[in-house]
């Protein structure tokens, strides 16, 4: 086993930040995504084929999928895709992301099933979704183990039970609960140009990293991303009644105290503020995930043995888990959650434990 | 006309639904948008006519006989009164014996299909193949779908062009026993020039044919069957020179040029064709034979030659096209973006064009215009790609022809900071004369953080106690919103547009908040005094 720094994991990558040097910050409800961008040379956007386009998924037994690439380009799939199919069939997810290589065939039999008591078996189907990402965490878990195809089962339940959906061990009742709301959902965020990741917030902590290959490739999932996986976060906090709060209000009214201006340029100002005191904000917590360390445990089960191909690791560290695919140190898809249990606080007072100590002069007489 | 029979407790119920039905009627379009797919989008438009409807059957058609009522709603309500029947519905603000005796209702359907018709005709004809689909097919109906085929000026380009449609249309009109009898009728005419074998037939003729059609019964009978592909009739050039020149390309498609391209094309594809085999049998002769069919084609109109830019190109046919006699913004906007390059010449001609749309005597003179440039404004994979950002920005020009003074902003950042460019929009006003009113050109989804803007207008409004109105001006509407525009705030007067010729008309609709009651009257005074028919030729009392 390895290690892989926070740090190292997004080299090359940084967010969009606005013309007065803020970082941008998409908001919604008590939901937040800041996005990330890198220089040109870093985005491989030739190399990888569409993953929603490309690949035609079948299976022969429970807890498998096959994908076969239809393409003369590798594609890199998405982080926990799922198979969400109208044939007379069970759906599938994969529990992590995966590689393949040109017009390769290849089996995960680390699937799970998403349909509770559902027979059959499909094939030839293109028919993907994204799993929820308040799973994420319970799916990653799952790699490694020597489970059966009824791994997934406990976090569909799970998500049920967040959403008020009454999934049982049925994906697509969530989803057909929530298509439209969903579908809305896509349209309240917007995707900049040369995307390259996406940090994710839930009341003002980092709950979701996600880093794409290509700006191609972050064009291609963009939608299926904001709808299938982030919707969730959303759904779940109209569900609690949370709402964004009046930021830019107070920050006015804190202004007017002290200043005699005219209510423009106290407009203005008290906009700059809101947008800094946003950005501090989010800029405090991306500062907090610099320390950290993963733990990285090479998956193998369906991933290429070939030596020239991407290598899968599963990183865990306290409080987060997620996974990397990466190529000679080259990281192309990067996907990490926060554990939903982990209070972050905790992470802080360890991170000022270590800054303090850092400080301290070394023992001298 | 006599007073309205509109009461006062009516009177708030029709205000709101009014406003709400005027917005729809304005941007909302039968296509997918960013957000919703079409069914829903279809069903939140028929919805809202159905309420309207049923508050009183005036308003569907008082509102689709409004200049920049999309094509959609206008048929959908066309569609829903012809379903109605005539006597159907109850009439609660016009008196009914105005509605019904004194021919307001034939009026009011009839500028409605006219508006329709002010789309283009595929538009109408659609709208009476729904009428065969819904199986409506009331004296009422039929009369006026009668009276708007045979009193096209055009007809026999019409009839040629949209063959098919216009058949079925006829055919179900006419039902299948009738337009037996007409055909037999007319393969006789053919025979006997124009005399008819009996009272009856000629009674038939002038019933179902001739009292709507300006010409003579041998040139209406040889275009019906033209329409109904029947054969053995000679078209001459002189008399039917777009028939004669089509049965000519039956043959040989070379050195035609009064038939549209699509017609040819439709007609060297089938493998029955004379010339198919040399000149459509592979992807060669199809390029080749496409090139000559665009260079010889002199029927294109000049927008559809605009909208061709890309492909023409692509065939390597060197075409002049006067791109500054194109009178469709779309083509030209969607060129500039296909190709890649908003020319000189391209950006002069949509200039040109904003100038001749200027909206005359608009209500503002000073205004502010905040235009949405960011991402989620240029469409989506079910929507027109870029036909929101398109329509948002000759909007902006439009306004700004149509003002003495205007200061336009454009959002800057990845995301839609419609708060930011409000400030800014604030900080170029002139001291000594303050806007007059403020637009806001943006699909409404801010997220820098959603409900910043409506936070920003309200402490402004606040604390300066200036209320000066804000329009927002929206090229998508929500079905989520039934149809309507997600507002950004409280306090902006929304408004959905597919047209910047939209925005006078509903600016006038916020006036009936002050007096509903007058602005209705003008609009049944202004039905009243419209004149349109049934025919050209007749009055017909159904």
């Amino acid at each position: 086993m390895n290690t892989r720094d926070f740090t190292e994991l997004l080299k090359g990558c940084r967010p969009i930040k606005d013309s007065e040097g803020n970082i941008i910050v998409q908001s919604i409800m008590n939901m937040q995504i800041v996005c990330l961008t890198t220089d040109k040379e870093y985005s491989l956007d030739t190399r990888f084929a569409n993953p929603l386009t490309s690949l035609i998924a079948g299976n022969q037994n429970y807890g498998e999928i096959n994908f076969s690439n239809k393409e003369n380009k590798e594609v890199i799939l998405p982080t926990q895709m799922a198979v969400m199919t109208k044939q007379s069939a069970q759906n599938h997810s994969m529990i992590k992301a995966g590689y393949l290589a040109k017009n390769a065939s290849v089996t995960y039999r680390d699937a799970g099933c998403v349909q509770g008591s559902q027979d059959g078996h499909f094939r030839g189907s293109s028919e993907f979704r994204m799993i929820p990402i308040t799973i994420r965490e319970m799916l990653f878990d799952s790699v490694g183990k020597n489970e059966d195809y009824s791994r997934t089962y406990p976090a569909i339940r799970k998500l049920g039970q967040d959403t008020n959906s009454n999934t049982s061990e049925y994906l697509d009742k969530y989803f057909s609960k929530y298509e439209k709301k969903l579908e809305e959902f896509i349209a309240h965020f917007e995707r900049p140009k040369n995307l390259i990741g996406t940090i994710v917030l839930i009341d003002g902590e980092i709950v979701a990293i996600d880093k794409f290959p290509s700006f191609t490739y972050a064009e291609q999932v963009w939608d299926v991303m904001i709808r299938d996986c982030y919707g969730a976060l959303a759904v779940i906090s109209e569900l609690k009644d949370k709402s964004a709060g009046q930021e830019f209000t107070s920050t006015y009214n804190d202004l007017k105290r002290n200043h005699n201006t005219n209510v423009v340029d106290l407009l203005e100002k008290a906009l700059k503020k809101t947008k800094a005191s946003i950005t501090k904000s989010v800029s405090d917590k991306i500062q907090e995930l610099l320390e950290l360390t993963f733990d990285a445990k090479l998956d193998s089960e369906g991933q290429s043995t070939s030596t020239y191909a991407p290598k899968s690791y599963i990183l865990k560290t306290e409080g987060y888990v997620g996974q990397v695919l990466t190529e000679n140190e080259f990281n192309h898809l990067v996907s990490v959650v926060k554990r939903e249990k982990f209070d972050p606080n905790a992470l802080r007072e360890v991170n000022e434990l270590r800054t303090k100590a850092r400080r301290q002069d070394r023992f001298t007489l | 006309m006599e007073n309205l029979v509109l009461s006062q407790t009516m009177v708030s119920k029709v205000k709101q639904s009014l406003i709400d039905g005027l917005t729809i009627a304005s941007g909302a379009k039968s296509s997918a948008t960013y957000y919703h797919g079409k069914d829903e989008q279809m069903k939140a438009i028929q919805t809202q006519i159905l309420n309207l409807y049923k508050l009183s059957k005036e308003l569907p058609l008082i509102i689709a006989s409004q200049k920049g009522a999309t094509g959609r709603f206008v048929s959908e309500v066309l569609l829903n009164e012809f379903k109605q029947t005539l006597k159907g519905g109850a009439c609660n603000i016009v008196n009914p014996i105005d509605w019904y005796d004194n021919g307001l209702s034939d009026k009011a359907v009839l500028s409605a299909l006219n508006n329709l018709g002010e789309n283009g005709l595929p538009y109408v004809l659609r709208l009476f193949v729904d009428l065969k689909n819904a199986r409506v097919n009331n004296e009422r109906t039929r009369k006026i779908v009668l009276g708007f085929i045979w009193g096209q000026d055009n007809l026999e380009f019409y009839a040629m062009k949209y063959r098919n449609k216009i058949a079925q249309i006829l055919r179900h009109t006419y039902g299948i026993k009738k337009t037996s009898i007409l055909l037999s009728i007319a393969q006789k005419q053919s025979y006997t020039n124009g005399l008819f074998d009996s009272d009856k037939e000629l009674s038939i003729a002038n019933e179902l044919i001739l009292k709507y059609f300006n010409g003579d019964s041998i040139r209406a009978f040889k275009l019906l069957l033209f329409l109904f592909k029947k054969n053995g009739v000679e078209y001459g050039v002189n008399e039917f020179p777009i028939l004669s020149e089509y049965q000519k390309a039956q043959t040989d498609i070379t050195n035609i040029s009064v038939i549209p391209e699509e017609v040819l094309l439709g007609l060297i594809s089938s493998v029955k064709h004379p010339q198919y085999h040399n000149m459509w049998s592979t992807d060669i002769q199809k390029e080749a034979t496409k090139a000559m069919i665009r260079n010889n084609v002199k029927v294109t109109s000049i927008n559809q030659q605009v909208r061709q830019t890309k492909s023409t190109a692509k065939l390597g046919v060197q075409k002049h096209v006067e791109i500054e006699k194109a009178t469709d913004f779309l083509a030209l906007y969607k060129t500039g973006y296909e190709t890649g390059s908003f020319t000189p010449t391209l950006v002069g001609a949509i200039n040109e064009l904003a100038k001749k749309k200027k909206i005359t005597g608009f209500h503002y003179q000073n205004i502010g215009i905040i235009l949405d440039d960011s991402v989620s404004m240029t469409g989506h994979k079910a929507e027109s790609k870029n036909t929101p950002r398109a329509i948002a920005d000759f909007t902006s020009k439009v306004l700004t022809e149509s003002t003495k003074e205007s200061v336009l902003v454009k959002t800057n950042d990845e995301t839609t900071d419609i708060a930011t460019s409000f400030i800014e929009l604030l900080k170029y006003e002139n001291p000594r004369k303050a806007y007059d009113a403020i637009f806001i050109l943006t699909d409404g989804y801010e997220n820098a953080y959603d409900g910043l803007t409506n936070e920003v207008i309200s402490i402004y409004r606040q604390e300066t106690g200036n209320q000066v109105p804000i329009f927002q001006i929206s090229p998508i509407t929500g079905a989520e919103m039934g149809a309507n525009v997600r507002p950004l705030g409280q306090g902006v007067v929304t408004m959905a547009i597919n047209n910047p010729i939209a925005i006078q008309p509903q600016i006038s609709a916020r006036l009936l908040e002050i007096d509903t009651k007058r602005w209705l009257e003008n609009q049944v005074l202004a039905l009243e005094a419209s004149p349109v028919k049934r025919t050209k030729k007749n009055y017909i009392n159904a």
